[in-house]
């Protein structure tokens, strides 16, 4: 080391001695560097950043979706306990455990149901979600841009229609809104009449891995459950069949398919398709507001599910 | 608990030792917060180049090496440039220290507390004065009676001899 190195490598220790120093002598308290640094992360342009850089394959080990968990923790509470696979019993638990992570993803939901015409008719729904208590979906229209979002969090659940007033409230302001536009198909009705039906139990069988090309090509080999409707009231129409495709490396739920049982020359849905898309990390919780999906001055109407609505 | 959550922890539990990291290779005290800033920011976009079996630390020191040689590059009045070599003989101090005993970075440090402890009183006054009081040196000219100059040889001598004695403990052997 000549001379030149020396001075500097002595300047460097006594930097590193001297840093040391205002360590040691009082615990240092960097509380509001990690706020603001955690905030930063918050934002949207930093967390987009990070799903840019992120590989496929590990961005499959956050996150589910509500309604897929929602189906899933039915399954998982109305089973029957004889004669399912112990082993399928673990992969839906598995999946409920990753569902339970809060990050938010996009899936493609596709819901297919036959007309009076005997025609099957298709909806292709972009669905977000974020944990099991928030989610916005985009509904599209009869007419051509005149799609609408409907979504859940934290307090409120809402309804932004192509015109008209915000519907926001605290409880099935969604459920009550879409009853009332009997044209719409819409999965969200569907899942919680599921939801609220399913009284009977399923049995779940393990089926042959299988292997799902993701949108981004990514190829993820998933354990394959089928549960099997067993007995169900009179009156009701739960799904048939609820089929669930984890993944074998994280546990994620990659698919999950549900379908009824039509008979000939009913109507009504057929299958409703859940479909991982994305990782959507710029979308903050914000996203998960009504705001977030109109612009301009629109009236609020706040819906009481017990009351009355009130113009705000 | 979320990605977000999870990362806060690990970031929580590494930040004295960042900030110490830092400050070894950047003086200017706003220019440390913004790096650290920046480290923290960076090692969360490339979350998944994290081998989770490793050690973090060592992690977010390399990300912080980094960010540290960007800033002198950008900066031409910076004073006191640092390279990938004068990195590396950091971290490997950093990494000794982790190895002590204790559960924070505070705890692992008792090793320097100790140091301080036994230094000659003529060097362990203006340290003390300086580091733990945080007294100006004009101050500390005045409270001990020396000169500039002399107060000035003293602090370098002490930290000298500090890191001789930290060293020692490290079991590092300083080669310079």
């Amino acid at each position: 080391m000549n001379g030149v190195e020396e001075s500097k490598r002595e300047q460097l220790r006594d930097s590193w001695i001297e840093s040391l120093l205002a360590s040691a002598v009082t615990p240092q308290d960097h509380g509001d560097h990690v706020a603001r640094a955690m905030k930063r992360i918050d934002e949207p342009e930093a967390t987009h950043k990070a799903t840019v850089t992120r590989k496929p394959k590990r961005s499959l080990r956050w996150g589910a979706i509500a309604i897929a968990a929602s189906v899933l923790l039915a399954l998982f509470l109305l089973i029957d306990g004889g004669g399912t696979s112990s082993t399928a019993m673990a992969a839906v638990q598995r999946s409920l455990n990753v569902a339970a992570e809060q990050m938010t993803r996009k899936y493609l939901l596709q819901v297919q149901y036959r007309t009076s015409t005997e025609q099957e008719a298709q909806s292709d729904i972009d669905l977000y979600v974020r944990g099991h208590d928030r989610f916005a979906l985009r509904h599209p229209g009869l007419l051509p841009g005149n799609s609408f979002w409907l979504g859940k969090n934290q307090i409120d659940e809402w309804v932004v229609p192509p015109i008209g007033p915000v519907r926001i409230g605290n409880d099935m302001v969604l459920s009550r809104w879409l009853a009332s536009q009997q044209q719409l198909d819409t999965p969200y009705l569907h899942l919680t009449t599921l939801l609220t039906r399913m009284s009977d139990g399923y049995r779940l069988e393990e089926k042959s891995d299988e292997e799902i090309t993701l949108p981004d090509g990514t190829k993820e080999t998933c354990q394959h459950v089928l549960a099997k409707l067993q007995r169900a009231d009179e009156g009701n129409s739960p799904p048939d069949t609820i089929e669930l495709w984890a993944s074998r490396e994280t546990g994620m739920a990659i698919r999950i398919v549900v379908r009824w049982k039509l008979a000939a020359g009913q109507i009504g849905r057929e299958s409703i398709v859940l479909t991982f898309q994305s990782d959507e990390p710029s979308l903050s919780d914000q996203w998960f507001t009504p705001e977030a999906h109109y612009q301009g001055q629109r009236g609020i109407m706040r819906v009481d599910s017990l009351g009355q609505p009130a113009l705000e | 608990m979320d990605a977000t959550s999870l990362f806060e922890i690990l970031i929580r539990e590494n930040t004295d030792m960042l900030f110490a990291y830092i400050r070894s290779g950047v003086r200017d005290q706003h220019a440390v917060e913004d790096l650290y800033q920046e480290t923290v920011l960076t090692a969360w976009k490339r979350l998944d180049t994290f081998d989770r079996e490793r050690p973090i630390g060592p992690w977010l020191r390399g990300i912080a090496g980094k960010t540290m040689l960007a800033y002198y590059r950008k900066t031409s009045r910076a004073a006191q440039p640092i390279d990938e070599e004068s990195l590396q003989w950091l971290s490997d101090r950093f990494e000794a220290i982790g190895s002590l005993q204790g559960d924070t970075f505070y705890d692992k440090l008792a090793a320097l507390r100790e140091c301080i402890e036994s230094l000659p009183e003529t060097y362990q006054r203006p340290i003390t004065l300086r580091y733990t009081d945080q007294r100006c040196l004009g101050e500390i000219e005045s409270i001990l009676s020396l000169a500039k100059e002399t107060l000035k040889k003293r602090l370098a001598r002490g930290k000298a001899r500090l890191a001789s004695c930290l060293e020692s403990k490290l079991r590092i052997a300083e080669t310079s």
